[in-house]
């Protein structure tokens, strides 16, 4: 059990990015919004890494764009969505996933292992 | 979880994130995390493994974010060897400096000690020194202490040089 939590973790891991470019292509969101979306889809980030630094590098990557807005009866928030350059990443990433993950459908389809 | 971010802000201040920007991930951060609290959702949900670790998750926010200020360059960083290796030859020709006039000093008062005492006899003055009527030890005297204090300079750049170059590593 530890094992299949582990390697889901590692599997999320390298696509977090792209997740949270996805969840804020749906929209615009700020951050504890991103985690509630991931978290309705079954993507919890406990036991990740924080996703704070992770949209720091997309900002400072000019994958996203920001801007503050009043968030529902709360202080302004800080808003994200997809830069042009950020949309252009989301699709050759969303491309690459399918590939990789095609690949190894066609691996482990197979694969039918009986384990006394 | 205050405490957190007070961990945090503590760790930009290390860091040298300007204020607006501390401040402004301080503010996003505190109202996520507040949020969260108000819909029963734990901090781990929002802040992932970084929860355990207030510090390396803003050193890594931060550092993510680009807004730490740059280290040196690496010409910076080449030429300090440079400068620690002239303090240390400064060091030492004061240093010889020092010891070789206070050697002679050593010398001529010996000399002078050995000359007969009769009333005809005047100590003779070394070559170079003695003229206007000082004697080498008068002469000495301010050249010695320009080294001394040379050397002294010297020696405090270079701890000072060091101790600098151990905060930045």
């Amino acid at each position: 059990m530890a094992s299949e939590t582990r390697r889901r973790s590692e599997l999320l891991r390298g696509v977090l990015d792209l997740c949270l470019l996805a969840v804020i292509e749906e929209g615009p969101a700020y951050g504890y919004e991103m985690t509630k979306r991931l978290r309705a889809r079954g993507l919890s980030i406990v036991g990740e890494g924080s996703i704070y630094p992770l949209l720091g590098r997309l900002e400072r990557e000019g994958l996203v764009e920001t801007y503050r807005a009043a968030s529902n009866g709360g202080p302004p928030r800080k808003y994200y969505r997809p830069s042009r350059e950020g949309r252009q990443a989301l699709a050759a990433g969303a491309s690459e996933w399918r590939a990789t993950r095609d690949a190894i459908d066609a691996l482990l389809a197979p694969v039918n292992v009986e384990v006394a | 979880m205050s405490d957190f971010l007070q961990q945090c802000r503590r760790e930009w201040e290390r860091l040298g994130v300007p204020d607006a920007v501390a401040n402004e991930m301080a503010a996003d951060l505190a109202a996520d995390l507040a949020d969260a609290q108000a819909e029963g959702v734990s901090a781990e949900e929002v802040l992932g493994t970084g929860v355990f670790d207030p510090r390396a998750f803003a050193a890594a926010w931060a550092s993510e974010r680009g807004v730490i200020p740059a280290a040196p360059g690496p010409r910076d960083v080449s030429r300090k060897p440079l400068v620690l290796v002239g303090l240390a030859t400064f060091m030492v020709i004061g240093l010889l400096g020092t010891a070789m006039i206070a050697l002679r000093l050593h010398t001529t008062s010996m000399a002078v000690a050995r000359e007969p005492q009769g009333l005809l006899a005047f100590p003779t003055p070394p070559r170079g020194f003695g003229m206007h009527g000082l004697s080498f030890a008068e002469q000495a005297l301010p050249w010695i202490l320009v080294l001394v204090v040379a050397t002294l300079a010297a020696i405090a750049a270079a701890w000072l040089g060091s101790r600098r170059q151990r905060r930045v590593a």
